[in-house]
């Protein structure tokens, strides 16, 4: 559901035309051109010392790489000179020659899932799988109460958690829908995820979203759904139930 | 608009290595952003503080500013607001908003002068309907009527979808209406021509 702009509406035509008047506008004044000025050079100066500063960390990462390497070049140096003195003493003293036997064991190496590094501590983990190597790993609500007060809260924020689990094939949308208990569409929104065909495996994303509530809604629970499709085909992939809200007005606090 | 954003995205990714450039960019919008900042704190050294750590946050992160079609002069109104914001919050007062006297200079007959008049009335009433919104309905009111941002350019400064302005957009100007039928219940004033 695309929504129209409102300012094309007659209903609102004249009041557009009165909001933009410039008669009708707030108080503003201008800048001063001194004030200008001045903060004009500090910008400009400003940018100048950033760049200094950028090439003196790098002039001194540069030594300090040299004093490194020099430090490794020194320890290979020194290993290899005791090693040469050591092989020779061994074969003065002709020690006999151990020689191994048996076979190497082979040992299972298992991957070890670290914690993201790139996603913030998520409220609600789901790890869902929503196809085409695109899984949702949580998500967050806000406000955080679980239960939303109408006329206060018109509106509710989700931050959704993804990651990639192999290279997606298509770039995704994601939308929300909000459901009555009837299943009746309430309110939805939808929003681009980006170029997720260009994502490698393992690419962590955290995108918001911002859900209205519609104005005639009534006290009650709601269920959230998300889902995704391919932002140029249209064609969906799959949904799933995110949660559910309560809505509450402001009598029932 | 193609045009104007093309010549936004080559000075945008020039002004990331030349300073000139960033200057050139500080030229573009420097009396958008301080008006705009003024408009949000009604005093004129705040809002030349707040101009003033917009345009220094452009810069320190300019260089990792990527260009994905987006308005550049969306996201430094995202700065500002931001900093706006933060000031609102240490100083938890309501601003009362101040708006443009209407110019009676100049009125030479009966005629101009009862147009003035009723224009004056007719400013003074929408400046009450205003105040007497919420927070957000002013805001997304103010982004695009006083500061003439696009749908678009909103929705990057309030870091929502374009759909979700339509609807604020669409609520807020009911919710002015509302207000202004209340103030002036026969409408005598807003529709006189």
């Amino acid at each position: 559901m695309s929504h129209n702009n409102p300012e094309s509406l007659p209903e609102f035509a004249q009041l557009v035309q009165q909001l933009s008047n410039k008669t009708n506008h707030p108080a503003t004044k201008r800048m001063p051109t001194a004030a200008k000025q001045t903060l004009r050079r500090d910008l400009l100066n400003q940018y100048d010392e950033q760049t200094l500063s950028r090439k003196g960390i790098w002039q001194l990462w540069r030594f300090a790489g040299s004093v490194a390497g020099a430090m490794l070049l020194a320890v290979v140096v020194i290993w290899f000179v005791m090693a040469i003195s050591q092989s020779q003493s061994n074969n003065n003293v002709s020690s006999p020659v151990v020689v191994p036997t048996g076979t190497v064991e082979e040992v299972e190496v298992t991957a070890v899932s670290t914690p993201s590094p790139t996603l913030p501590p998520m409220p609600f983990i789901l790890n869902a799988d929503m196809g085409d190597s695109m899984q949702l790993r949580g998500y967050a609500i806000k406000p955080e109460s679980g239960f939303l007060i109408f006329e206060t809260d018109e509106s509710f924020q989700i931050d959704l958690f993804w990651e990639t689990t192999g290279q997606p094939t298509a770039d995704y949308m994601t939308y929300l829908h909000m459901l009555d208990k009837n299943g009746a569409l309430l309110t939805q929104d939808g929003y681009s995820l980006g170029e997720t065909s260009t994502l490698a495996a393992g690419t962590q994303f955290s995108k918001n979203a911002t859900l209205l509530l519609p104005l005639d809604i009534s006290p009650g629970t709601y269920t959230i759904n998300i889902g995704l499709y391919d932002s140029k085909t249209g064609q969906r992939s799959s949904q799933i139930e995110l949660t559910q809200i309560e809505i509450r007005t402001n009598m029932d606090k | 608009m193609f045009m104007r954003n093309h010549d936004e995205e080559a000075l945008v990714k020039q002004a990331q290595t030349d300073p000139q450039t960033f200057g050139r960019l500080y030229d573009r919008y420097v009396d958008r952003i301080y008006a705009y900042a003024y408009r949000q704190v009604q005093d004129a050294t705040l809002a030349q503080d707040v101009t003033a750590v917009t345009f220094e946050k452009a810069l320190r992160h300019i260089r990792k500013y990527r260009w994905q079609g987006k308005s550049f002069c969306a996201w430094l109104y995202r700065i500002a607001r931001n900093e706006a914001m933060s000031h609102h919050r240490q100083q938890r007062r309501q601003v009362s908003w101040q708006f443009v006297e209407s110019n009676d200079s100049g009125i030479s007959n009966g005629r101009e002068m009862e147009t003035a008049i009723l224009q004056s009335r007719h400013n003074q009433q929408l400046h009450q309907a205003l105040a007497k919104l919420s927070p957000k309905d002013y805001e997304i009111l103010s982004l695009r009527f006083f500061e003439s941002l696009g749908n678009e350019e909103i929705a990057e400064v309030l870091n929502c979808s374009t759909n979700n302005v339509y609807v604020r957009l669409h609520r807020a100007l009911k919710r002015l209406q509302k207000q202004l039928e209340k103030i002036d219940p026969q409408g005598e004033v807003r529709y006189v021509s």
